[in-house]
C-alpha cells in the first residue's frame, strides 16, 4: 500500500494534439448549443411569464416534459432512434439537437426566475406609455431583469459545458470521449483524467471570469 | 514476465507442487482477493438477472482465488473507473482482458498477466447488404467500441474508411443496424453472443479481416509482485492442463485458444 | 437506493448552500472573493471526476469512503454551489433597504425572514433551484460508476441479462420522470402557496 501513484506528465504533451483538438470540439459544440438556447430559452420563458392561455400552457409542458428526461436519453433518441422514423442525422447535428433542446428547458426556467423578479407593474406602465411588447421588453424588462437573471444563467452555461461529454455516445469525438479514448488505448488513467479535468476548468474558469465582470457591470 | 519461464521449461506445470494457502503479503484487504470488473463485457463477465455473475472471467477469477486458497470479492465498477481504482489500490487483479499494445506494457501503474486468450477481430456488416469481403468497406463507415484496441488496429489495415467511434456493443449494433455505420469491429466472442442475443440471427453477418490476433492478459496491482508470480504460474498450468481452454470454450472463445501457441505459450 | 442518493443529498447541499449564498454576500472581500473562486473551481470540474477525486484520491489522504459515502459527498459537492448562486440571485433580488425596513419595524427575525424575504426570494430562487434538484436525480446515474447500484447501472444490468432494451429503457425513464416529477410538483404546490408574490 502506499505506493506512490506514478504521473508522467510526458503522455499528456505527447497525446496534447489529440486533446486540444478535442477541446476544441467541446468549445465549439458549447458555443453553438449556447447560441441556439438563449433566444430560444428566453422566447419559452417570455411565453411562461406573458404569453396567452395555450402558449403560456405549451412552454409549461415543454419545460416540464424535458426537465424530467435526461439529456442522455433525448440525445440517445435523436441519434439511434431516429433513424427508424427515417430521419438520419450526423453525429454532430444529432447531439447539437439533443444538447438545445434539453438546454432550452432548463434555461428557460433560469430566465423566468429574473423575469418574475421583475415587478408586475413595469409591464403594466410600460404598456400604459403605449410601448410595444417588443419594446417593453427590450428596454424595459430585460434590463432590469439581468442582474438577478446572470447568476442562474452563467450557471446554466458552466452546466452546458460539462454536458457536451454526453455528445461523447453519440460519437462526437469531444473532450471526455477523446480522454477515455486515450486511457484505453495507453492505460494511463491519471494523467489523462488530470488532463481533461484542468481543460474544462480552464473553459469554465473563462465562464467564470466573464460572469464576475459583467455582475460589476451590472451592479 | 521472466519469473515462470523456468516453470514452463519442466514438463507438466500441472504436476507442481504450489504453496497451499500461497502466502500473499500486499493484497489490498488481507485474505481476500479483491477483483475490480465491469459485469458489462460478455461473454467475459456480465450479470444474470438475479445479479449474480457470470463469464469466462468471472469463472478464471474465482479458479485463481480458489487455487490460492482466497475467497474472491468482485467489485463491480463502470469502464472509466476500472483504471483509476486499480492505480488507486482499491483491488488486487482487474480488467476483463487487456489487449497487449507498446502503448499498454510501457505505462506502468499496473503489472500485466501472462495471456489469458486471444482476440480476434471480426466485422459484423447487415445481412441484406450482402458484402462478403471487407475490403468492400473501404470509403465507407467503419464503426467500433471507444478506445478499444482492435478498432484502432482494422482503422490502421482499412485506412480509407471513414472511422466512426461508438460508446458500446450494443450502441454498435444499433448504428449498424440503423445504417449509421456499414462495418462495426468486435471481437470474435463478442460477436457471436451478440448474435446469440439477437432476434433475427440474418439481421447481420461476420466477416473476418484475416488480421492478426493479439493476446490479452488481466491486470494486476503494481504493488504485488508476488501475485503476479503466483497468477502467471496459474495460468501457465491452466494453459497446459487444458483448464483455460474448458473455461474460455465454455463462453464461446473454443476455436482461438490455440492461438496461444502462435506466440510460444 | 436513487431515491435514497437524492435525499441524502440534497439534505446535505440544500441549507449548506443557504449558508454558502450568506457568506459569498459577507462585507468582508476576502470571504467574497474566496467563495467565488471556489465555487467556480468545483462548479468547473464535470462530477464524475469529483466522484473519482472522492473514492480514489481521498483514500491517499487517509480518507477511505464506501461507494455510497463517496457518491453522496462528491455529487453534494457537485451541486452545493449551484444551489448556493440560486439563493443568491434570490437575495439580490431583495433591495437592501428592506433589511434596514425590517430593523426599523423590529420585526422578530424569525417572522421578518417568513414574511418578508422568504415571499420575496422564493419566486427567484426557486424555479432554477427545482431545476438544479431533478439535476441531482438524473445525475445520481453517475453513483454506478463506482459500483452503488442505483437505478441507472441496475437498469443496464437487467437489460444485459434479458436483453428486453426497449421495456426497460421506457421503465427506468418512468422512474427518473416520476421522481423529477415529484420535485416539480412541490415547486407548483410552493408558488401556488406565495400566489400573491407571483405576476
Amino acid at each position: 500500500m502506499g505506493a506512490a501513484v506514478t504521473f508522467d506528465i510526458s503522455i499528456i504533451a505527447l497525446h496534447s494534439h489529440a486533446l486540444l483538438l478535442a477541446t476544441w470540439r467541446t468549445m465549439l459544440l458549447f458555443v453553438a448549443t449556447a447560441a441556439i438556447t438563449t433566444p430560444l430559452a428566453l422566447a419559452v420563458a417570455l411565453a411562461r411569464q406573458t404569453g396567452g392561455r395555450l402558449l403560456c400552457a405549451l412552454a409549461a409542458t415543454y419545460v416540464t416534459v424535458f426537465r424530467l428526461i435526461p439529456v442522455l436519453v433525448v440525445l440517445y433518441f435523436s441519434f439511434y432512434g431516429l433513424p427508424s422514423l427515417g430521419v438520419s442525422l450526423a453525429p454532430l447535428p444529432a447531439a447539437l439537437v439533443g444538447l438545445v433542446i434539453a438546454s432550452t428547458a432548463y434555461m428557460g426556467e433560469d430566465l423566468r426566475g429574473g423575469l418574475i423578479a421583475v415587478p408586475p407593474g413595469q409591464w403594466q406602465a410600460a404598456r400604459a406609455l403605449g410601448l410595444s411588447y417588443r419594446q417593453t421588453v427590450q428596454r424595459i424588462i430585460i434590463p432590469q431583469a439581468i442582474p438577478r437573471m446572470l447568476p442562474p444563467y452563467m450557471s446554466r452555461l458552466i452546466v452546458i459545458v460539462k454536458s457536451t461529454a454526453v455528445a461523447g455516445i453519440v460519437s462526437v469525438d469531444e473532450l471526455t470521449g477523446a480522454s477515455y479514448d486515450l486511457i484505453s488505448s495507453t492505460y494511463h488513467a491519471t494523467e489523462f483524467l488530470a488532463a481533461s479535468a484542468c481543460l474544462y476548468l480552464g473553459i469554465n474558469g473563462v465562464l467564470a471570469l466573464v460572469q464576475v465582470l459583467l455582475e460589476r457591470r451590472f451592479h | 514476465m521472466a519469473v515462470s519461464a523456468p516453470v514452463r521449461a519442466q514438463g507438466p506445470a500441472s504436476e507442481l507442487d504450489l504453496p497451499q494457502p500461497w502466502p500473499m503479503r500486499h493484497l489490498v484487504t488481507p485474505g481476500t482477493l479483491t477483483v475490480g470488473i465491469t459485469a458489462k463485457d460478455p461473454p467475459l463477465s456480465f450479470s444474470h438477472a438475479d445479479g449474480s455473475l457470470d463469464g469466462s472471467r468471472i469463472v478464471l477469477f474465482r479458479k485463481i482465488g480458489g487455487d490460492l486458497g482466497l475467497p474472491v470479492k468482485f467489485v463491480r465498477l463502470d469502464w472509466p473507473a476500472i483504471l483509476p481504482g486499480l492505480f488507486a489500490h482499491r483491488y488486487d487483479l482487474a480488467c476483463e482482458g487487456v489487449e497487449w499494445t507498446p502503448d499498454r506494457l510501457a505505462a506502468g501503474g499496473f503489472l500485466l498477466s501472462r495471456p489469458v486468450a486471444m482476440t480476434h477481430l471480426v466485422i459484423l456488416v447487415r445481412g441484406k447488404d450482402g458484402m462478403v469481403d471487407w475490403n468492400g468497406l473501404s470509403g465507407r463507415k467503419l464503426g467500433g467500441v471507444r478506445g478499444e484496441t482492435g478498432f484502432a488496429r482494422a482503422r490502421k489495415a482499412l485506412a480509407d474508411a471513414i472511422p466512426i467511434v461508438l460508446p458500446g456493443r450494443q450502441e454498435g449494433l444499433m448504428a449498424l443496424l440503423n445504417g449509421q455505420v456499414d462495418g462495426f469491429v468486435v471481437d470474435l466472442a463478442t460477436a457471436r453472443s451478440l448474435q446469440e442475443q439477437s432476434p433475427d440471427k440474418t439481421a447481420f453477418r461476420i466477416l473476418d479481416p484475416h488480421l492478426p490476433p493479439g493476446p490479452q492478459g488481466v491486470c494486476v496491482n503494481v504493488s504485488e509482485p508476488d501475485l503476479l508470480q503466483a497468477v502467471d504460474i496459474l495460468l501457465t498450468r491452466y494453459r497446459v492442463d487444458g483448464t483455460l481452454a474448458r473455461i474460455n470454450a465454455q463462453f464461446g472463445y473454443a476455436d482461438d485458444i490455440d492461438d496461444l501457441t502462435a506466440i510460444g505459450y | 437506493m436513487t431515491v435514497w442518493l437524492v435525499v441524502c443529498i440534497l439534505a446535505i447541499s440544500t441549507p449548506l448552500s443557504v449558508l454558502l449564498a450568506f457568506f459569498m454576500r459577507s462585507r468582508l472581500r476576502a470571504v467574497r472573493a474566496l467563495l467565488i473562486l471556489l465555487s467556480a473551481f468545483v462548479r468547473g470540474i464535470p462530477p464524475l471526476l469529483l466522484l473519482f477525486a472522492a473514492y480514489f484520491v481521498l483514500p491517499v489522504a487517509g480518507l477511505v469512503l464506501t461507494p455510497v459515502e463517496a457518491a453522496v459527498a462528491a455529487l453534494s459537492l457537485s451541486i452545493v454551489f449551484y444551489f448556493a448562486e440560486c439563493i443568491r440571485s434570490g437575495l439580490a433580488a431583495i433591495s437592501a433597504g428592506q433589511h434596514d425596513a425590517i430593523r426599523a419595524l423590529g420585526l422578530p427575525r424569525g417572522r421578518a425572514l417568513r414574511r418578508v424575504l422568504l415571499p420575496q426570494l422564493l419566486p427567484v430562487a426557486l424555479p432554477p433551484y427545482v431545476g438544479y434538484a431533478t439535476e441531482v436525480v438524473k445525475g445520481s446515474a453517475l453513483a454506478s460508476v463506482i459500483s452503488v447500484a442505483e437505478a441507472t447501472g441496475n437498469a443496464y444490468q437487467m437489460i444485459m441479462a434479458t436483453g428486453k432494451t426497449l421495456t426497460i429503457l421506457v421503465v427506468l425513464g418512468a422512474v427518473y420522470a416520476t421522481l423529477d416529477g415529484i420535485l416539480l410538483g412541490l415547486q407548483a404546490l410552493l408558488a401556488r402557496r406565495w400566489k400573491w408574490a407571483l405576476p
